[in-house]
């Protein structure tokens, strides 16, 4: 089986994070740039498919700056065969719907029986691209999986929903989004780490993929995100001193608030 | 430090600080490193206060096959030795089976020491001196994780605790002692990577003995700048402070190396 992995690399969640004063899209450069946590889910996912089904083989595919290439070493010392990083000027400013395009094409390229992603990435949190690929690669979405089976062309996944979870089953060539409700990612060996070094980076721009310049980037953005404001601090609150009536006073704050 | 090593202790510090165990150490390589990437390893190690026989187990594997087994080995004492899969004892030359005797207390409640008694003869014909060099090395790299961890936790403390108005470690003495204690750490580092690249004798003990002395000056800045809470074996801090008072005189007191460097010189 032919697994490719959607990898995105993302400003740390952990650390502050802004948007940019001039154009409104996140801030990389200052940032901590990691790999997205829910991409390393789907790596993870991928490897233990791979382990339980001989010859197969996983590719990990990044649209990203330059900079993206420190997140695909350290997701190629996961263990995956190789990668395929998508490096264009001409990206900067792509919203999602560009972004789907030009994994599409990628995709088509690399033909894969199953696309593994993160349900969403920490940044954006659109949870929107799954769908969108499989819209333009014609596949079935399997998508926000908690449990993931492969038996030969069948995939079947339980969705996780906010009640419990659904069971949903397609054929391959499918992609499945996953939670990291899944599995536990593995850490990288210093073997993995090394034996990442040797392993084969492919780096296509738009041109290799057939894409114009004008689908993609900010001339292809059917979004913009017009302005953008911090969340003002939290309000100092209400302090209620019980002087015997704190009981009623709290009740009527619930009801006020519709709580009751 | 080279980058595939400064990643490799990224990712250890990531498992440390979220969900350690045995298993996920020995999947990661930890025990089956050369020696320039074991110490920035054991470095990480120490400045997550992991126990159990981890040095025990590289000397052991040095030694025996291990086949993924976790092992303990001393002279006359071994740590953990209730536990380990594969129990070694050091006489000389002769590598010998041991069994767990009498438990001896530490003051490192995480260390549980234990008499060796010898069972069975294995091999008469082992380099010791390069086995207890190897233990020596590693915990000299474990002490400078110690060292570091302590001096990070005692600036964040003097970041947070309020005395006279303001935050203590606006206070010069505090600085210069946090300082100290830094440089100390940091000075004591490149000596431990150089004696794991020529693993000669000398080397390692000058390793060890600026470790332990830098791992001593910041437990003792960081027992001093975190006042009375410092003191509380609950406290998180107890476990650096007491696995470097345990770690300080293991593999080589620092009077031993002394005079192993001063025998050295020509």
């Amino acid at each position: 089986m032919k697994i490719v992995v959607l990898v995105k690399q993302v400003p740390d969640s952990g650390a502050e994070r802004n948007l940019r004063a001039e154009d409104n899209t996140v801030d990389r450069a200052s940032a901590n740039n990691v790999i997205n946590e829910m991409d390393e889910y789907a790596l993870e996912e991928a490897l233990r498919i791979q382990e339980a089904h001989g010859g197969s083989t996983v590719t990990v595919l990044t649209m990203g700056p330059e900079r993206a290439t420190e997140s695909i070493r350290k997701a190629l010392s996961m263990g995956p065969d190789g990668a395929v990083h998508v490096l264009d000027d001409a990206l900067s400013g792509t919203d999602a719907l560009g972004t789907s395009k030009v994994l599409a094409a990628a995709l088509k390229r690399l033909e894969p029986d199953l696309v593994l992603c993160g349900a969403e990435s920490t940044d954006a949190r659109g949870q929107v691209l799954p769908h969108m690929l499989a819209e333009r690669l014609g596949v079935a979405a399997l998508t926000g999986a908690r449990k993931l089976t492969v038996d030969g062309s069948q995939l079947t996944i339980e969705r996780q929903t906010e009640e419990g979870y659904e069971v949903v089953t397609a054929a391959t060539p499918a992609i499945v989004s996953v939670w990291d409700t899944i599995n536990e990612p593995r850490y990288p060996s210093f073997k993995g780490i090394m034996a990442a070094k040797k392993k084969p980076v492919e780096t296509l721009t738009l041109a290799d993929l057939g894409v114009s310049a004008d689908e993609a980037g900010w001339a292809g953005a059917l979004t913009t995100v017009a302005s953008h404001a911090k969340r003002p601090p939290r309000s100092a609150g209400v302090k209620v001193t019980d002087d015997g009536e704190g009981g009623t006073k709290l009740v009527e704050f619930l009801v006020s608030e519709k709580f009751v | 430090m080279n980058s595939e090593q400064r990643l490799f202790a990224e990712a250890l510090h990531d498992m440390l600080e979220h969900s350690y165990s045995w298993e996920k150490l020995a999947g990661m390589g930890v025990f089956e490193l050369d020696a320039a990437t074991a110490v920035v390893a054991f470095e990480e190690l120490g400045h997550h206060a992991v126990p159990g026989p981890v040095v025990e187990t590289v000397v052991a594997a040095s030694l025996v096959a291990l086949d993924g087994r976790s092992a303990t080995i001393g002279t006359t004492y071994a740590l953990d030795a209730d536990e380990a899969e594969l129990v070694l004892a050091l006489d000389g030359n002769e590598l010998w089976l041991a069994v767990p005797g009498d438990r001896i207390e530490s003051v490192d409640e995480t260390r549980r020491l234990f008499a060796l008694q010898r069972r069975e003869l294995l091999r008469s014909d082992v380099d010791a001196q390069a086995a207890l060099d190897l233990g020596a090395l590693l915990c000299a790299a474990q002490l400078l994780g110690l060292g570091r961890a302590m001096v990070e936790m005692a600036v964040d403390y003097a970041k947070t605790r309020v005395q006279f108005g303001c935050e203590i470690g606006s206070f010069q003495a505090v600085k210069h002692r946090l300082a100290d204690a830094h440089l100390a750490v940091s000075f004591a580092r490149p000596l431990v990577h150089a004696a794991a690249e020529t693993l000669a004798p000398r080397d390692i003990s000058a390793a060890k003995v600026r470790c332990a002395d830098a791992a001593q000056l910041a437990a003792r800045a960081a027992l001093q700048v975190h006042g009375a809470i410092g003191f509380t074996m609950e406290y998180r801090l107890s476990r650096w402070l007491n696995k470097t008072t345990a770690l300080i005189p293991a593999w080589g007191t620092r009077s031993e190396h002394r005079a192993r460097i001063l025998e050295s010189l020509p």
